[in-house]
């Protein structure tokens, strides 16, 4: 070894060799109780948060606070039945039930309801429009109702939805309704402010109408199943029209709380 | 001590007498690391002076000082140049050296390959030259901290491969004995370093990923450089360095695995908290805070091993400057850290985001943690390589108080500033423009600050090469009994300890 | 840690955990986005990027517009975006589907300019703004961009793409300021910037 490396460790062990102490250990303390808590906390804070906010995981859901839910497949057209079930479940069940059934006296059942399924479509998209109030005869039982106009809650795809599912479920099988049927039939009526009473319905002529396009995917639909921490029933209609939706009268349709 | 000298093949350590062939070992890592060090410390230069730049610009943008109108000089180029000196000139090649040093501290014997980390730093250093001189001509990605063309981060790739392996081979030669808590951090963050180094730009390049992918891929990257690069760089140097000065062992090594632990779950999720509200799905967005939150547990957990090995030795602060460094660098980790995870939470982040609020944020981090935990390591680890002190012992403090007081005054202008600019944003009727007024006093705290640190850097730059060049060896001084050397004569402890 | 070998395997799985969700994830399940085909009028959203729009994109990386712009919109629960008129929708991830480069953006010190094609119909605009933003008063903080134009000598007519400026900018007479290349294709990017056809998974949301 030359004489300057020598000379050269020398020097470096003059610096390091005089203060040089062995390489520092870690001892064995605990961790502090307060961190357990914060560890404890936080895991349970971070689970409650992901699961809630996550949008069930779907690669298409990019609110964290879907009022309506996951949209079934962005890439392909979701099936009207099941996007006018998840409608159907935030609001109309309130009165017409699950079942489509209805509570007798009360309300009138949809299922093999002749207003629902039959031919005289414009019929019943006035009415899901514009509300219902007075006597009324479904299924040869009396009712006395009202129900509330809904023209302002729902987009015509919402409406084309809602309105093909309840044709298709309970043993109905009745043809679908499309948006442009219910455009059409908002366009007639934009001007009428009351609701409809069954004799001036009786009176409108009758029309099976034909529409273009079906019932495209209507923004919002079905609630997502993966999420344990869903959300409270979604408030009654689009989330971009809260305030307009809010001051709507309460009518027992009304949903009760607002998912944001 | 043996005085003799010792063959290198014989400078094995056996557990407990570790002095013995220290001497050798740090021989044998000298250069690679002062090679290291002094890139970094150029880049750092470079980076200063860009910062300066960059931030008179922001602040007025038409002013003959700020040098408008020339292409490779305006503000949307010297920025990223100035970033990218900062994180890939200055960060890595000074954390590759502490690296080094540090893995050389466990070795069995002299390292075994010199001129591998010599490649490798030179590589490193053609590509940066190639880099910045890439931004400045707008030869760039666009995107955030992968600007630099294919090119240049290929040379990148391969310098630090070059100088990982080099650690490696460190590594491999280790004394037998369990792993410290350094060795862990150094090892996770090489392995980390070129795994999202070499994923970011495959992936984002060749051929491009798509598009909505993006800002997913690269945000990913963002967030693992700061916490899974610069963080345990930092830490794995706080982790040798305090123990050593305050002579007391660490606290707690359970502590010391949660908190690495902790950075190594959550460390890869948290960059998406750049894009809250951004076109990716919520759930990826939602995870990235809840990462975030959630690394405040391997941040207390670090914090407290700190606390709880300097008690009764916090005076120590009083006198030793490098001390001080390491000790202020972990302290506004934590600072960091806290900050991180509030303007991570969506409802603090609405005023927050697009504001100077995250950019001083950023500047937190890379300078008041990692930069000062450097800081403090190259002032320990280059007097010992060389056996020389610093020329000027008063360097160290004057630099210390230059870069906080400094950073201070960033810090709190672009903060403060930044949230009056997102309020601003928030409120529709206030048109952009307008918040260009309201920053304008904060801008110029912000420019004083930046002046200070560029100031504290440049003495750093010059006491490093002055004690490259001239210092005279200790052992010198003391075998003549100079005293009208530049130094008064004292313990080679003393006067080190500044 | 006692073993190298075990603290390996644990960095990669861990990290590998982030990789997967956050890279690998989102490259596979975004190379399979389509176009929105709606059902009841054909047209197809995002409708294609232009040609010379993507090269535009690279004039704007190239001068860091990125650093001061952003490109997203933020839902209405989120921020006011939608409020300050940048988009009547959040944007998703298939508005960017098209794009090479994606500008996200981290920071407005300038406007979001994810809809600016919408706001901003006339060159003119662009151009005046891009030579010399200080016409807008106040301490506005974008530097100006003189390189992306020239001035040079009217040639018989003045040009139809000549800048039209005022007060200290005008030109000397004679002289006229004309967009370069890289200044035209930018004000194209700018001008493609537009987000305004609907998405299903993005409902319109007003005030």
């Amino acid at each position: 070894m030359s004489a300057t490396h020598k000379s050269q460790i020398e020097e470096t062990e003059q610096v390091a060799g005089e203060e040089e102490l062995p390489i520092p250990e870690a001892d064995t303390g605990p961790i502090p109780v307060w961190l357990v808590w914060v560890i404890g906390l936080g895991v349970f804070w971070a689970g409650a948060y992901l699961f809630s906010f996550s949008g069930g995981f779907s690669s298409d859901v990019f609110d964290f606070q879907p009022k309506f839910g996951v949209v079934a497949g962005a890439q392909s057209a979701p099936d009207p039945k099941i996007v006018g079930k998840a409608l159907f479940s935030a609001n109309c069940i309130t009165c017409h039930q699950a079942s489509g059934l209805g509570v007798p006296g009360q309300y009138p059942p949809l299922a093999g309801s002749e207003v629902a399924t039959g031919e005289a479509t414009n019929h019943l998209i006035a009415i899901v429009l514009k509300g219902l109030q007075g006597p009324v005869t479904i299924k040869g039982m009396p009712f006395n109702n009202s129900m509330q106009a809904w023209e302002g809650q729902y987009t015509d795809q919402q409406f084309a939805a809602i309105l093909t599912y309840v044709r298709s479920d309970w043993g109905n099988n009745a043809p679908p309704i499309t948006a442009d049927m219910v455009k059409q039939i908002r366009a007639e009526f934009k001007d009428r402010k009351d609701q409809w009473t069954w004799p001036e319905i009786e009176k409108m002529p009758a029309k099976n109408l034909t529409g273009g396009g079906g019932a495209p995917p209507a923004g919002k639909a079905p609630a997502p199943a993966a999420s344990p921490g869903n959300q409270p029933p979604a408030p009654s209609g689009p989330p971009q029209a809260q305030p307009k939706a809010e001051s709507q009268p309460p009518a027992p349709a009304a949903s009760p709380s607002n998912a944001s | 001590m043996n005085e003799t000298a010792i063959p290198e093949s014989e400078s094995r350590i056996e557990l407990g007498t570790v002095k013995t062939g220290l001497g050798a070992i740090d021989l044998s890592v000298r250069v690679p690391v002062l090679v290291f060090f002094g890139s970094a410390i150029f880049w750092l230069i470079i980076g200063s002076l860009l910062f300066l730049l960059s931030s008179s610009q922001i602040h007025k943008p038409t002013a003959w000082w700020t040098l408008p109108g020339i292409p490779w000089l305006s503000y949307g180029r010297v920025y990223p140049a100035f970033v990218n000196c900062f994180v890939y000139g200055w960060t890595i090649p000074a954390g590759i050296g502490s690296g080094i040093w540090l893995l050389s501290r466990f070795s069995a014997g002299p390292s075994r390959y010199p001129s591998l980390p010599i490649y490798g730093c030179a590589v490193w250093n053609v590509g940066m030259i190639t880099g910045i001189f890439s931004l400045l001509t707008g030869i760039t990605t666009g995107r955030p901290l992968l600007e630099f063309p294919s090119y240049t981060a290929l040379l990148l790739f391969f310098g630090f491969v070059l100088s990982g392996l080099y650690l490696l081979t460190i590594l491999w030669n280790r004394r037998p004995g369990p792993l410290y808590i350094s060795e862990w951090y150094l090892i996770g963050g090489l392995l980390w370093f070129a795994w999202m180094y070499g994923t970011a730009n495959v992936t984002l390049s060749a051929p491009a990923a798509p598009g909505p992918a993006q800002p997913a891929i690269n945000f990913w990257y963002i967030g693992s450089l700061m916490d899974l690069w610069l963080t345990p760089i930092a830490l794995a140097a706080a982790f040798y360095l305090i123990p050593k000065i305050v002579e007391k062992p660490i606290y707690s090594e359970k502590l010391a695995f949660l908190g690495f632990g902790g950075l190594a779950i959550f460390g890869g999720w948290t960059g998406l908290t750049h894009i809250i509200g951004g076109p990716l799905p919520a759930w990826m967005i939602t995870a990235a805070i809840v990462a975030r939150v959630l690394m405040l547990i391997p941040v207390l957990a670090v914090a407290a091993n700190f606390h709880l090995t300097m008690k009764g030795a916090f005076e120590d602060l009083r006198d030793d400057a490098v001390l001080r460094f390491i000790t202020t660098g972990a302290m506004i980790y934590t600072a960091y850290a806290v900050e991180g995870s509030l303007i991570s939470l969506r409802s603090v982040a609405r005023f927050t985001q697009f504001t100077f609020v995250t950019q001083a944020h950023s500047e937190l981090g890379f300078i008041g943690f990692f930069s000062l935990v450097l800081f403090g390591t190259i002032y320990y680890i280059g007097p010992r390589l060389l056996g020389r002190d610093w020329l000027f012992p008063k360097i160290v403090t004057t630099h210390f108080w230059l870069t906080v007081v400094g950073l201070g005054l960033l810090y709190f202008a672009l903060t403060i500033g930044g949230t009056i600019q997102g309020f601003g944003l928030e409120d529709p009727d206030v048109p952009i423009v307008a918040n260009s007024d309201l920053l304008q006093p904060f801008l110029t705290v912000q420019n004083v600050g930046v002046l200070l640190i560029a100031i504290g850097n440049l003495g750093f730059a010059t006491a490093f090469g002055l004690m490259l060049l001239i210092s005279t060896p200790v052992r010198e001084r003391q075998a003549t009994g100079d005293e009208a050397g530049k130094v008064p004569v004292k313990s080679a402890a003393e006067v080190r300890i500044a | 840690m006692k073993k190298l070998t075990g603290l390996f395997w644990a960095v990669c799985f861990l990290f590998g955990a982030s990789w997967i969700g956050l890279v690998a994830y989102p490259y596979l399940t975004f190379a399979g986005l389509t176009q929105n085909k709606d059902a009841a009028t054909g047209a197809v959203a995002p409708p294609g990027n232009p040609g010379t729009a993507a090269q535009g994109a690279r004039v704007y990386a190239a001068n860091g517009c990125v650093i001061c712009h952003s490109q997203y919109v933020r839902q209405q629960s989120e921020g006011n975006d939608i409020a300050r008129n940048w988009g009547t929708r959040r944007t998703v991830a298939r508005d960017y589907m098209f794009d090479r480069q994606v500008f996200l953006g981290t920071s407005r010190l300038g406007a979001d300019l994810t809809n600016v094609g919408v706001r901003q119909t006339d060159p003119q605009w662009f151009y005046r703004l891009l030579y010399n933003p200080h016409y807008l008063g106040h301490e506005a903080v974008m530097p100006a961009y003189p390189w992306l134009f020239q001035t040079r000598r009217i040639q018989g007519q003045e040009s139809v793409d000549a800048v039209k400026l005022s007060g200290a900018d005008t030109p000397p007479s004679g002289y006229e300021v004309v967009p370069t290349q890289e200044g035209k294709t930018l004000v194209e990017y700018l001008l493609s910037l537009k987000k305004n056809y609907a998405l299903p998974e993005a409902p319109e949301q007003t005030q």
